[in-house]
């Protein structure tokens, strides 16, 4: 009987499993929690001062506690006799702020004998602003012209290149870190990424020498990296916050040294109205974590190290400060087609043509400050667009990745009557011009309605409010009085926009019209997950138009929130004008879209196609399938309905797209299926576990980074002196056109 | 002969050996030839390409019982040839091997660090591979490092390697003669 080495493989990860299996269920980090620290002290520790003063300081020293001010508390006793049987009374003073300002409180408490009186004091936070001198002495400062105060910081600068072949990108991030302080550091960086980005490269460079990270459970990875760190080895562990969230940290990185980061993702573009889109996100926008939030993502001031609660927490440079990190991005385009027009929104760009298919593009020097996205949209030639496949082969078989357009009739047949709700974020982080476009925006759309339609707008920051009770005939005088509502609103406050998601999906859907609700927002908050759930739940028949407002809008939620309310989702930058983005909006709901979508894949047999429920087709915007195949493409076949109305057309698959071949479409591929997964997840939680399964075995299967897997990278061959030294932010700017004060934690 | 006396056993009519010691001695064998067919079916090792067996020293004090990092180098001697293009499987025979990274070679044409096979990737074990589609004067001949693979180890002892090369080419892409070796790395 012989076992093949196959079955032996299998065993083996059959072992594994069950390993990690086991590893989960006994907590395989070795790093202390909270609750170590803050369990209920024994009443000996609580009377031994001095317990008490290593509790404090191990308790500061691990991050949990900042440092703060002292308060004091004293206990007085008064008329206490020895021996004495009677009701003993006692007095505390409580000082709070500084000694000379202090504010003094006398509380009298009665006691009887044997009863013990427990003072818990919460002291004042004063988050600790480092100097500039922090971690060490001898901080490597440059001062920059036209800037009023330059902050060293462990990341000196990030490089983007990047090359698209038809509509499918390669990019490649490389994060320079390095130390300017005198002491070693730990270095912690909190950075976007596209949401679709299937991330499956990480090496990192230390001198000369590259070493490839290793794609690994991501509680193994962290547990790996820990020990790494705390034996003196440089290491770097990159996680996964939230699709376009990651956290990348480097250790033991030494005075004067570097150490780079290199990161390859793929992704697919976004197909809007005749235009690719590229987006290169730059900087994590300030989110806003609702009471009782702990996996949030936190937004403090720099230095201010665990102040939000948050378990992702993003540090934020005060206004007038600069960092001197910058951004070179370059962009090789070959698009198949005649491109026609470069446009970049956000960003002075220069463009060399090299054919009439293919661009060169280069961030322009002045303008590397990594506060805003890179959105570069090249428009090709329309007549040339059709329904175009790219496949690609390997060891683990055959993918497919194809843009579906949506038939020319759809633009013949009128839309119904509408019931138009307008959802506009007041938060503290919409302050100024971001509530500024997106009244402007609103204004154009709500000129446009007719007397056949309704509206409603509803605003919400840490509560909602609405226009009226119920959606209003949209006659001139009620426009009217829409427009003196909208003009009305003010932003500040918290981004609960769980209200306004309720106040806008939770009343009776008026039968005779079509519902359509448009987020305007910039969808900065930490509870993605709870938002997009509760879309899921209450859509119902509505459609949702997002609109993400701002220069560095929180993408996925946006992207999310479309597929889930079967809309489409579209981008105003300060840049932007809104009455042209409007337009499109207006074109788009103009007509029916195409729905309960189905494909005939011909002589194809296609297995696994994402997403499993394909959204709906809207004029100008095609929907991305991917799926794997066997056979040859031909013939593909859409079907689906416009309002009651079957419809249904051919595409023939052109053999030359065909024959493009893309390594990174099994990636992409790998990424939409998690992506899917993970939704499914979410929505189903008595299945998570087996969910998260498949899910972790397709992430390392691909080595993609997922919520489950990370990148570990170890240096067994450097070994650095002492521990791991101070562990250091990587501080940002907050977003353009972002008010610091009315979104920053301070 | 009285009651309480045995039975005489069957005896073989050849060598006058009891009956039953004959099949005793038949099902040894057969175990030992099943035991054999096992061995010879080693899990990792099934390829008829050579596999080496290298064992790798580590400290054998206590203080070696916490987790440490270390390098193991990967050597392709192809002789005369120049080497473009190679793949091997390397495996701990002990499970409490993680890689944690893999690095490059020594020679220029295989400095980047290799490609490993996700799906063939466990803790302990990594399929590897590169190439370089120089001309010959810029590949390596002769032995030459082509890869360091950074790996944790559990506790202290020795660990047994195997390690097999399973493609060594040249940049013609005919297959070419050559030797694996590995070594703990020397910082």
């Amino acid at each position: 009987m012989a076992i093949s080495k196959s079955r032996w493989s299998a065993l083996t990860v059959l072992l594994l499993s069950i390993a990690s299996l086991v590893q989960i269920g006994c907590g395989g980090s070795n790093e202390s929690t909270s609750s170590e620290y803050f369990s209920e002290p024994k009443n000996s520790e609580m009377k031994d001062a001095g317990n008490e003063r290593d509790f404090a300081a191990e308790a500061m020293s691990s991050g949990i506690m900042s440092p703060q001010r002292v308060d004091e508390a004293e206990v007085v006793y008064e008329g206490m006799p020895e021996n004495a049987q009677r009701t003993r009374s006692l007095s505390t003073v409580f000082r709070t702020g500084s000694v000379q300002s202090g504010k003094t409180t006398r509380t009298t408490y009665e006691l009887m004998p044997g009863e013990e009186l427990w003072v818990i004091a919460r002291g004042i936070e004063t988050p600790s602003r480092p100097a500039e001198d922090r971690p060490g002495c001898g901080a490597l400062m440059a001062k920059l012209p036209d800037v009023e105060k330059v902050v060293p910081v462990p990341l000196k600068h990030t490089s983007v290149v990047g090359s698209i072949d038809g509509y499918v990108a390669t990019v490649d991030v490389t994060q320079q870190f390095q130390n300017p302080y005198s002491s070693k550091i730990e270095a912690v960086y909190v950075f976007p990424l596209p949401e679709n980005a299937a991330v499956n490269e990480f090496i990192m460079t230390v001198g000369d020498r590259k070493i490839r990270g290793i794609i690994r459970e991501r509680e193994q990875a962290e547990k790996i990296y820990n020990e790494a760190r705390s034996q003196g080895h440089v290491a770097s562990l990159l996680t996964e916050e939230r699709p376009n969230i990651f956290t990348q940290k480097v250790a033991n990185i030494e005075p004067g040294k570097q150490i780079d980061i290199n990161i390859r993702y793929f992704n697919t573009l976004r197909y809007d109205d005749g235009s690719y889109e590229f987006v290169f996100p730059m900087v994590v926008g300030p989110r806003y974590n609702p009471p009782a939030t702990m996996d949030g993502v936190g937004a403090v001031a720099r230095g201010a190290n665990g102040a939000s609660g948050q378990s992702t927490e993003v540090q934020y440079l005060t206004p007038g400060e600069r960092s001197g990190h910058d951004v070179s991005l370059s962009l090789n385009i070959k698009a198949g087609v005649d491109i026609e027009d470069v446009r970049c929104v956000n960003h002075t760009v220069d463009v060399k043509i090299n054919s009439e298919t293919e661009r060169q593009i280069v961030l322009s020097a002045g303008d590397s400050i990594p506060n805003k996205d890179f959105v570069l949209q090249y428009k090709v030639a329309g007549d040339k667009i059709k329904t175009a496949m790219m496949t690609h082969k390997d060891d683990h078989g055959q993918y497919f990745t194809m843009m579906v357009y949506p038939p020319a009739e759809l633009k013949q047949v009128e839309r119904s009557p509408m019931e138009m709700v307008f959802v506009l974020d007041c938060s503290g982080s919409m302050n100024g011009r971001p509530l500024e476009q997106a009244r402007a925006a609103v204004t154009h759309v709500l000129r446009t309605l007719t007397p056949r339609d309704t509206f409603q707008i509803i605003n919400f920051n840490s509560s909602s409010s609405q226009l009226g009770p119920a959606p209003i005939i949209a006659s001139p005088e009620n426009i009217r009085r829409g427009l003196a509502y909208l003009a009305s609103l003010n932003s500040n406050g918290g981004t609960e926009m769980i209200r306004g998601l309720q106040a806008a999906l939770d009343f009776p859907h008026d039968e005779g019209r079509y519902r359509l609700v448009s987020f305007m927002t910039d969808g900065y908050i930490g509870n993605d997950p709870d938002i997009l759930n509760a879309v899921a739940q209450k859509v119902g028949d509505s459609r949702i138009f997002s609109f993400g407002v701002g220069q560095s809008p929180n993408r996925y939620l946006l992207d999310r929130m479309a597929l889930l309310g079967r809309g489409a989702v579209a981008y105003l930058s300060l840049n932007d004008d809104p009455v042209q983005i409007m337009n499109r909006f207006n074109e788009r709901i103009s007509h029916p879209a195409m729905t309960d979508l189905n494909i005939d894949w011909g002589t194809m047999n296609v297995t696994d196609v994402y997403p499993q429920i394909l959204p709906d087709l809207i004029v100008g915007r095609p929907v991305v399938v991917t799926g794997r195949f066997t056979g040859e493409p031909s013939t593909v076949s859409i079907g689906g309905r416009t309002g009651m109305q079957p419809i249904s057309y051919s595409v023939a698959v052109d053999s030359r797209d065909t024959n493009k071949d893309h390594k990174g479409i099994g990636a992409v591929w790998a990424r939409l299926k998690i992506a899917d997964l993970m939704a499914q997840a979410s929505r189903t939680p008595n299945q998570a576990n087996e969910l998260q399964q498949t899910i972790l075995q397709t992430a390392l299967d691909y080595s993609l980074m997922s919520a489950f897997t990370a990148f570990v990278a170890v240096d067994s061959m450097t070994k650095t002196e002492g521990q791991f030294g101070t562990t250091v932010a990587v501080p940002v700017p907050v977003p353009q056109g972002v008010r610091y004060d009315t979104s920053v934690e301070n | 002969m009285n009651a309480f006396d045995p039975q005489p056993a069957a005896m073989c009519h050849r060598c006058r050996i009891p009956m039953c010691w004959v099949l005793l001695i038949a099902l040894d064998f057969c175990l030992m030839a099943f035991a054999l067919a096992q061995e010879s079916e080693t899990p990792v090792l099934s390829s008829p390409v050579q596999v080496t067996e290298v064992r790798i020293p580590g400290p054998q004090n206590e203080a070696g019982d916490a987790a440490r990092f270390e390098a193991i180098d990967v050597f392709v001697d192809s002789g005369n040839h120049h080497l473009a293009a190679w793949q091997l499987e390397l495996a701990s025979a002990t499970k409490d091997v993680e890689i944690v990274g893999i690095e490059g070679g020594e020679h220029p044409a295989f400095k980047e660090p290799p490609h490993y096979d996700p799906r063939a990737m466990n803790n302990n074990r990594v399929i590897l591979g590169a190439f370089n589609t120089g001309s010959d004067d810029e590949l390596p001949r002769g032995r030459s490092r082509v890869a360091r693979v950074h790996v944790r180890i559990a506790g202290s002892g020795d660990r047994l390697w195997h390690i097999e090369l399973t493609t060594s080419a040249s940049s013609g892409g005919t297959k070419i003669p050559a030797e694996i070796s590995i070594a703990k790395a020397q910082g």
